[in-house]
This record gives structure tokens, sequence and C-alpha cells, in this order.
């Protein structure tokens, strides 16, 4: 077999590394037994309220898919167009958008450059990946605020096309979305050092 | 303002922080240092996003998931395997014919690879085809998901710089046949040096069976570009139509898609299109601060001072590109450029089309180059090797690659022929 040699090389670095990772998981849930529960139950928490974004995000993807597939066979078949439906599908999509976005956190797709990450192996990649939870959390955290301040501007704004739709409903989309993001960061965050991590590289899904 | 921001994002990705996360929150040490307030970073977010014709982007992930869902996947392999399976090389030239036809169907390239490659790498293997070489191929073949159309990067970079998708599009179609093509030779003669030799050869009435099958997976292609090509429907119009052909197929059909596939199809949708989208906004706001401090303009300027010739104005936009695809993801690699060179790439006198086509390739380049191709990634994971493990048996697809890119570069009918054909 070609490349033999060097692929059991590699896969005993691995396996090492996840030897000692073990040790430590093994440590750590020993030490901080009694918070878990807590930290259980709130991932459990998260878990149900991502079970509800999902149908949430769901219907409205359904329903964004019907409403345009309507507007274009409604030009075809009939010669009518309604502008406030592609309006309201892209509204809907912003929805989508951060809906689809906390979801993508959970399921840790959310593309990064490794090349640093994949050098760390143990506690400090666990090191590692907390800051990034916290960088993350940060960021997320001023988009929240910003966003809300940016409602209270919109609530004076109304769509060119759905006049009695206040641009409010969009803009909210940012800190609703933004909290259920930083939901998700903290349970990943959390999770880097109560659940055992196997792949030590996010997933990556384009 | 231009020198933090870009220090910012470099810092920012090199300690793996999300590439979504990164960008925004580079742009707002680029907002911090010059006291705007930070509410533009939700409202340039929102209208980064507000685009009728991005809707596309989620609408082609959705078609791409319901055909995977509805088992179109193996359908497909089955069909191309009873027509090519048996020459040399048999399985990989499977490989590359089955993306191209995949790609037909969806708008990403790791997707492709994904859906493919968890059937095909294995099937190589278990034909005696070395893990490398099997993982290479398929990562290989994965990128022309971005360049035949439909492609998420066309929909991107239509939306950036005001281009049309549907002659976008049309223009990825001859590159992407151009690219399987030489994938194709590649494959046959690296396989014939290696020994690797093809499947049984099926009879005619396999084939027709097979053919029929997959039938319906053909079809999509010949709605969504047929459509665009006669001008019967814009870009953004077939991407919904897609979604309820891939439906109706899949559920009336074919008849697998049940309740719990279904589900799986809108979370899958859900997932990609809001970590892709994400990023587009976060990226818009990127951009903005850029743009507001007059990057485009002066970049401009350096080039025209540099050289006026644009052949040395491509091959410096080829390095440039090679080296962002590298490190970066297509989506926000051209949130953030696209705009910015597209206008300089005119005053060269380069017709957006091409560019956009020029721009994709590289991109796709990218998806398929160490140390952040993501198709690499993908098909390593597959097949369980490394990535260093893979370089060897890349190269020579590599250099292919770097041939069509340069014909690609440097003869604009091949991309705007099928276009022009159209007006």
């Amino acid at each position: 077999m070609i490349g033999r040699r060097s692929l059991s090389r590699t896969v005993g670095k691995k396996r090492k590394s996840k030897r000692v990772q073990m040790k430590t998981e093994n440590i750590t849930a020993e030490v901080t037994r009694t918070d878990r529960s807590m930290i259980d139950r709130y991932l459990r928490l998260l878990r149900g309220i991502n079970v509800g974004t999902e149908w949430f995000g769901g219907v409205l993807l359904v329903v964004m898919s019907l409403i345009t597939l309507a507007s274009v066979l409604s030009r075809y078949v009939a010669n009518v167009s309604f502008a406030w439906i592609e309006e309201g599908a892209v509204f809907i999509m912003v929805w989508v958008v951060v809906f689809g976005a906390s979801l993508a956190i959970e399921a840790r797709h959310m593309i990064a450059v490794e090349a640093l990450a994949s050098r760390f192996f143990g506690v400090p990649l666990k090191i590692l990946k907390t800051l990034v939870g916290l960088i993350s959390m940060a960021f997320i955290s001023v988009l929240i605020w910003a966003g809300w301040n940016m409602t209270e501007i919109a609530e004076m704004q109304f769509s060119p096309t759905l006049p009695w739709l206040s641009m409010f409903w969009v803009y909210v989309a940012i800190p609703v979305g933004g909290g259920l993001m930083l939901l998700n960061f903290l349970g990943n965050t959390l999770k880097i050092w109560t659940q055992e991590q196997a792949d030590k590289q996010s997933e990556v899904l384009e | 303002m231009t020198a933090v921001t870009g220090i910012a994002l470099l810092i920012f990705l090199a300690l793996s922080v999300p590439i979504a996360i990164a960008l925004g929150l580079s742009g707002l040490v680029g907002i911090n240092s010059v006291d705007i307030p930070f509410v533009v970073l939700p409202q340039r977010m929102v209208v980064g996003l507000s685009h009728f014709t991005l809707i596309a982007l989620p609408f082609f992930i959705f078609a791409g998931t319901l055909m995977d869902q509805g088992g179109i996947s193996s359908r497909l392999i089955r069909m191309v395997r009873a027509y090519v399976g048996h020459i040399t090389g048999g399985v990989a030239i499977v490989t590359v014919i089955a993306a191209m036809i995949f790609s037909s169907l969806s708008g990403s390239g790791s997707a492709t690879t994904a859906a493919l490659g968890s059937i095909l790498i294995p099937a190589m293997i278990a034909r005696g085809y070395s893990r490398p070489f099997s993982a290479s191929v398929q990562a290989v073949s994965g990128e022309l998901g971005i360049i035949i159309p439909p492609s998420i990067t066309f929909i991107l970079f239509g939306v950036a710089t005001d281009t049309s998708i549907g002659d976008l599009f049309l223009a990825g179609v001859i590159p992407g046949l151009l690219i399987g093509g030489s994938l194709i030779v590649t494959s046959y003669f690296l396989a014939k040096n290696k020994g690797y030799v093809g499947v049984e050869k099926s009879s005619w009435s396999e084939r027709i069976a097979a053919t029929r099958e997959a039938m319906w997976a053909l079809f999509m292609p010949v709605i969504v570009l047929g459509g665009i090509y006669s001008g019967v429907f814009t870009a953004t119009e077939a991407s919904v139509i897609a979604v309820g052909y891939a439906f109706i197929a899949g559920t009336f059909i074919y008849r697998e898609i049940t309740w719990p596939k279904f589900k799986k199809a809108i979370k899958e949708t859900l997932i990609s299109s809001g970590m892709i989208m994400f990023i587009i906004g976060t990226a818009s706001v990127f951009s903005w601060v850029l743009t507001r401090a007059q990057v485009p303009q002066n970049l401009a300027m350096a080039f025209a001072n540099f050289s006026a010739s644009p052949y040395v104005f491509l091959l410096i936009i080829n390095l440039f590109l090679f080296v962002v695809g590298m490190f970066f993801d297509a989506a926000p690699a051209v949130v953030v450029l696209a705009g910015i060179l597209t206008p300089i790439a005119e005053k060269f006198g380069i017709d957006p089309v091409h560019f956009g086509v020029i721009f994709a390739v590289n991109m796709a380049f990218g998806m398929v180059t160490p140390p952040v191709g993501v198709n690499l990634f993908v098909a390593c994971k597959i097949a369980n090797i490394s990535m260093e493990q893979m370089v060897r048996d890349l190269m020579p697809f590599w250099v292919v690659l770097v041939i069509d890119l340069l014909l690609i570069t440097y003869l604009p009918q091949v991309s705007l022929w099928l276009p022009s054909l159209v007006k």
C-alpha cells in the first residue's frame, strides 16, 4: 500500500494525543461533576430552542419558496407580477439566514481557517477554542446591541411595497438571531470542556 | 483605517475565528477607528442580504439537497458507470463525469464532493485505486460545482458587480466542460500508468435502464439552463423552479422523499445557506469599510501606474486570486473582492462576465490547494488519509488545472461565446 508508513505515523500521533485528551477529560469530568448538571440542563434547553429554530426556519423556507414560485408562475400564466411578493420573500430570507446561521453554529459548520488550530492538541487546543468562542460571543454581543439600536431607527421606516410593514420587523431579525447565535456559541464553548470531542477540526460544508 | 482593519482580519483568521465573525469584527475595528456609530453593522448586513437576486442562493442549495435526498447521486453514478465504467481507470472517469452532471444540479463544490465522494471514493479504493489518487480525483472534480451552472459563486459575483447572473451561468458552461474534459484525459493516462482497470462492461439494455432511472435528474439542468438560455426566465426564477421540480421529482416520481428526508433536506438547506449568507452579511460590512476608505480607487490607481497591459494585469490578478483562494472560501472572497476588482478589470477592457469566470475558476482552484482547500478536506475525510498524503497525487491535476486556467484567462471566447449567442 502506498503511503502506509506515513499513514500509520500520523495515525499514531493522533491516537496518542487522543489518549492524552481523554485523560484530561476524565479529570475535568470528576472535578466538575457538580457543575455538570447545570451545564447539561442548559445544553438540553438549548437543543430544545434549536429544534424550535429548525421548525420556524423550515416553515419560513417553505413559505419563501411557495410565494416566490407563485409569483414566477403568476407572471407566466396570468402575466401579473407582484413587487410586494419579491420584497416579502427577501424579508423572510433575512430571517431564514439568521435562523440558519445559529443552526450552523450548533452543527459546527462555521468555516474557519484551521491552519493554526490543527497544530494544537489536548488542553492547548481547548484553550484556543475557548478563546475563539469568547471572541465570537463578544462580536455577537455587539451585534445584538447595535442591532437593537437599529430597530429603534427602523421603526419609523416602512417598506416601499408593503406600506403597512414597519422595517422594525426586518431589522429585529438581527438581535433575535444574534441572541440564538450567542446561546449556541456559549453552548459550543461549554461543550469543549464537558463533552468528548472526537474530531479536532470543525466540519466544512459549503 | 484600512491598515488596522486588514491586520485585525489577519489576526482573527490566524486564531481560527470563524470567517463570518472575523470579517464582522475587523469591520467593527475599522468602523470604530473613524467614529462611525455601530448601527451601520446591522444596517449594512441587512442591506447586503436584501437583494432579490440573492434568493437564488438558498433556492439552488434547497434544490440540490432535495435532489440528493431524492436518491439522485446513486442513480447518476449508476448511469455514468454503465456507459464509461469499463474504460481504463473507469471509476475515476465516472467520478469526473458524475461530478460534471451533479454540478449542474448543485451550486457548490464541497457539496458535490461530499455527495458523490461518499459513494465513489470507497468504490475506487475497492477497485484497488490508491487512497490518495481516489481522494484527489474526487476533490478536483468537485471544484466543477462552482464553475458549471448553477453556481453560488456566480450568483454572488453577479450581485456584487451588477452583472447578469444568466450570462455568468452560460459563460461557465464551456470552461466547465473544458476543465471536466481535461480531468477525464488526465485520469485516463494516470490510471493507465498505474494499471487501474475499469468495471465490467454493461450491456445496452442495462445502459438504457440506468438512463431511464436518472432521466428526471438530467432534465433539471435542461430546464434551468434551457430556460435561462432561451430567455424564458431569469436565473433567480430558475432557482425556485428548480426547487419545485426537485421536490416533485423526488416525492412523486422517485418516491424517495419521505417526511424525515424532507425535514433533513430543510435542515441542511438552513445550515448551508445560513452559514454562507451570514458570511455575506458580515463581508458586506467589511467591504463597506474598505470602500469608505477608498481602497478600490487607490488600488485602481496603483494598478494603472504599474502596468497598462491587460495581459500583465490578468496575470497579476490570477496570482492574487490564487493566493486568496488558498486561504479564503469563495463566498467571502467574492463579496469582498469582486466589487473592488471588477471595475479595474473593466478599465483594462476585460468583460465583467469573462472576469467573473476567471474569478470562479481561481476560487475553484483554491478549493483543491492546501492548506485550506475545502474539497481536499472533505475528500481526505472520506478517504481517511491526511492532506499531506494527497499532495503527490494531486500534482498532475494541478498542472492540468493551471493550463485550463491560462486558456480560460487568455481566450475570452471560451467564456463569452455561449452568452454572445443569446444576444
